[in-house]
Formats: C-alpha cells, structure tokens, sequence
C-alpha cells in the first residue's frame, strides 16, 4: 500500500528478520535478546502480520500483530489479534506513519488471513489512548480491567521519572521563572513505597531516600496516602481539584501550613502546564 | 493441612500441571487466551527475563495449590492459586512473599502483580503487605469485523431470541474507511444471519455512532439515554423497544482479564 508520505506499508518476510530486530532494539528500552525471543523464537509469529513502512528501500517502521482465540464471554471465544508493538524510527515520528500503520492493517485486511474479529491492544497512556487510538482505530477500553499492584522496593523508579520531568521542564524556558521562585520540600509516606522527600528547588526536582519518617521532626509538608495518588500527581495527570477531593475523602493526609498549601497548587499548576505541551 | 504448604521453584516436567492449574483457574473469564504447553514454554519458559528461579508453585503435598512467574524486573507474570483452598490467604501471602524476596535478589526495583478486579483476597493481601493499586485502565479493543461479532454473540445467546422473522439495519454513522458502515441482521425461525449489505426496507432501522456500538457491545455504555437523546436513531420510532432488546442481547456483561504474560 502506498501512503501520501511516499512510503510503502506491506507485510514483512522471515528474511527482514535481523532488520526488525535492529528497529525494535533502538526503539525500546528491552534489549536484543528480548526481540530475538519476541520475533525469531516466536512459534505464534506470522511474518503476514508484521507490517513493515519502508523509504527509499530502509524499513523505517512496523506493526506487529499477534493472532489468538480470546474469550470475550463465558460462552464466546472468538479469533482475534493483539496488537503487540507499533514503532516508527525516532528521525521520522509526528509525521503520521503511527496511524498509517494502524489504518494499514485493517485496510489491506491484513487480519482477515486469521479470520479475526477483534483487535486487543495494551495501551498504559490514557492520553495516547485519547489522542490517538479512540480516534484512529475506534478501540474502547474493556469493560472491566485486569487490576494492579505495585510496590516500589526502593526509590529507583520514584528518581527515573523526576528525571524525566526535570527534562522536560529544562525545554520550558517560558515557565523557568515561576518554577524557580517555588520552594518546597514533601516529605511523602506512601502505601506502596519507602518514605521520601520531593524537593523542588531552584526549577529543579530532587528525592531524597534512606529519609526519617518521624512527621514530628519533618519541617515542610507532609503527605500519606497511597503511591498510585501520588505518582498521577507528580506526572501531572491529577491537579489541584483531586488533591482536594482526595483530602475530603481521606484517602489522602496532608499536614501543612496555608502557606505551603498555596505553593502546592501553583507547583501543579505549573506542572500540568509544562507537561500539556510537551 | 496447612502445614504441608511448600513453595518450591519450578523444575522440569512440572509444564503440564502449571498449564492445567493455569487453565483451570481463568477458564472462564473472558479475556483469558487458554494455554496450551507449547505457549507457555515459548511465552514464560523460554522468556529471556525470566529465569526457571523465578517460577514458583505452592504446594500441599503432591497437590499443586499456587503458581507464579515472575520477570527479574519485578513484573509477575502469571499468578493463580486455589480459590477453593482453606488457606487460600496463606498460599497467596506465601507466594507474593517470595516473589518479592526473589526479586530483592535480583537487584529488581518494583513488585507488579496482576489480578482480576473481583479477587477480594490478592486485594487484600496485597494491601496488608503494603502494595498500592492501580485504577488505570490500559487493556483496549476494537472490532474488525462488526457483522461477524455481532452474529457470533447473538447465536451465542440464541436461547433467549426474541424475534421472529425481522430484518435490522445498523447504520454506522462515523466509521472509517476500512470499516463496514452498514450491518444487516435477518432474525429467521430463531436464526440470525449477518450479512455486510444494505437492504432498502428493514424492519428496523438503527443509526448510530460505530464507537458507540462497541462501547454497547463491550458493556461500558448502556444505550437507554442515547436513544433517548436520539444519539441512537430508530426508525420507525415506535420500535424503540425492539432496539433496546435488542441492544441488551449483544451486551457482554463480562469481567475481563488479561493476564500479562500474554502482552
């Protein structure tokens, strides 16, 4: 099928093998190896269902489907595909060819080859999911999903994601003032992760682990309630309105002075601004 | 007896029983992919995050009571225990214990378990061992082939039919390209026949969103304000009623589960 981005989109061969595998390492976190058990040692894996985009002769993206018999009630099982990984080179993203691939499959009918009927995909970002699936390939979440539990052993991933939004808030020049004027220490105890401190100093974030958990002792605010509250937070996909409303529930405990409550509401004010447009 | 309880790591030749005992517990919950032994030595066997370590089955004597597959990331693959078990909290305490420690060993940095949003007692022994949970909803689905789905649920239910010799026309306002954007449904003699053609008289004619159709199907949406609010169209508008039985036949109620190891 040809595209209006002059590529071509057509199902892989065995032989592209070591070419996916090259894409897929540079595209995500999991290494090699992961991809040669994903695609090579995969007895499920049919090449039909892999679409490749090429340009100029180089594969510059794929779809990867996967075909299964799902139970969609007690009494129904019915031919389906998951749609397992969709990836485009990073030179050549935010030009469409994510929704090129996944109109693709349903266009050639790639799917009809296993005579599936549904479509199943794991998406972990709502807005992704928003922007982009609910629209371009009419996708509605299950009825009632699979429920997750988590338990952060140590403050490892708490730090990859302050990280992540010190990043991107170092690309905001616009906001770098109002961010630099905030001071705010949060001793955070949380269901679900070792206590720690989030400081923000300085337009900079920093956590603090190995930290005494005595509130008595603690001078800045503190918060207790569940880690799964706290990371939508500090991902600024909750503001100050949930903040609230958790308080009224009690699901969240905050001990803090009026004056550290106002630097909360401009920090996620902030904060969600800086990750709208980002 | 409890006292029998061992968690013991997997070794060879237990791939039989794990598959039954898997099969077993999530046979019939909709989403489950049933297990056959050649899936889950390429799917959790052969995965190369997961060592043979990290597969553990609780045992009472010589029957098998828990199981658990766990990625050195922390992220538990599989997990499943019996339900019917006296000491079902101490099997599932039992192998969450060990999950964590084995994966303290591993150098791993989280504990990620999966489990059906009605399992009470993971719920609770989850809670009591200090993990958080998760509200997101991450698992989607879209339909390819609408008059295909539709005909397989309704034979499916074909007890319950209530119409007899009537033709339905399902018009999908917004769908894309490679969708169908008609669907017709002849009810004969308690049949159904799904065909991807339009018919000039039906009997009864829907207008519809296509994402609202699966929203009804999937059971995240119940279709009486719509077609009160006309955002699902019948015509003529006195066989409202035929619609909203009809709406309530394709409804699946189901509880869905995934578990990870199949993503």
């Amino acid at each position: 099928m040809k595209c209006e981005f002059g590529l071509s989109i057509r199902s892989s061969t065995k032989d592209e093998a070591p070419k996916l595998i090259e894409l897929f390492s540079k595209s995500f976190e999991h290494p090699e190896e992961f991809w040669r058990w994903r695609y090579l040692s995969n007895p499920f894996l049919d090449p039909y269902l892999v679409l490749a985009v090429e340009k100029g002769g180089k594969i510059i993206g794929c779809g990867y489907w996967m075909p299964r018999n799902l139970k969609i009630s007690s009494r129904l099982t019915v031919s389906s595909l998951l749609a397992a990984y969709v990836f485009v080179d990073s030179e050549h993203r935010g030009k469409g060819i994510g929704r090129a691939l996944l109109e693709s499959m349903r266009s050639l009918r790639v799917y009809e080859k296993n005579k599936s009927i549904v479509c199943t995909a794991l998406v972990q970002d709502a807005g992704l999911y928003k922007d982009f699936y609910r629209s371009t390939t009419k996708d509605v979440p299950f009825c009632d999903s699979t429920a997750t539990y988590y338990k952060f052993l140590n403050c490892s991933e708490i730090k990859k994601r302050v990280n992540e939004l010190n990043q991107k808030l170092k690309t905001r020049n616009d906001l770098h003032n109002q961010f630099s004027k905030l001071k705010l220490r949060i001793l955070f105890l949380l269901r679900g992760a070792p206590p720690f401190v989030l400081e923000m100093l300085g337009a900079k974030m920093s956590v603090e682990e190995n930290v005494d958990s005595k509130i008595e002792k603690f001078h800045g605010l503190v918060v207790k309630g569940d880690l799964s509250f706290a990371l939508s937070f500090i991902d600024g996909e909750k503001g100050i309105g949930s903040l609230i409303k958790a308080m009224f529930t009690g699901s969240l405990v905050v001990k803090a002075r009026l004056k550290d409550m106002y630097a909360v509401y401009r920090f996620s004010k902030l904060l969600r601004q800086a990750l709208r447009v980002t | 007896m409890f006292e029998e309880l061992k968690i013991r790591t997997y070794s060879d030749g237990d791939e039989d029983k794990i598959v039954d005992f898997f099969n077993k517990a999530y046979e019939n919950y909709a989403g489950f992919v049933p297990r056959t032994i050649e899936y889950w030595c390429w799917s959790i066997r052969s995965r190369p995050d997961v060592n043979p370590k990290g597969i553990f089955i609780a045992e009472n004597g010589q029957k098998m009571v828990g199981y658990a597959a766990v990625a050195k990331s922390g992220e538990i693959l599989e997990f499943c225990y019996d339900t019917q078990s006296k000491d079902a909290e101490k099997i599932v305490r039992g192998l969450l214990e060990t999950v964590t420690e084995y994966v303290i060993g591993c150098g791993g940095n989280s504990v990620k378990a999966h489990a059906l949003p009605t399992d009470t007692l993971i719920g609770k022994v989850c809670r009591d061992l200090g993990f958080s949970k998760s509200e997101l909803k991450s698992y989607f689905i879209s339909v390819l082939d609408f008059p295909q789905l539709i005909q397989d649920i309704l034979k499916s239910k074909s007890s319950v039919t209530p119409f007899r010799n009537e033709l339905f026309l399902i018009e999908l306002i917004d769908a894309p390209s490679w969708s169908q954007d008609v669907v017709c449904l002849q009810f004969k003699d308690s049949q159904v026949f799904a065909k991807k053609e339009r018919v000039d008289d039906p009997d009864v004619r829907i207008q519809m969103p296509l994402i609202m159709l699966s929203e009804i199907i999937f059971g995240i949406k119940k279709p009486l304000l719509d077609l009160l609010l006309r955002r699902i169209k019948v015509k003529p508008f006195w066989k409202f009623l035929k619609a909203v039985q009809f709406f309530s036949l394709l409804r699946l109620n189901e509880v869905f589960f995934t578990p990870i190891g199949d993503l």
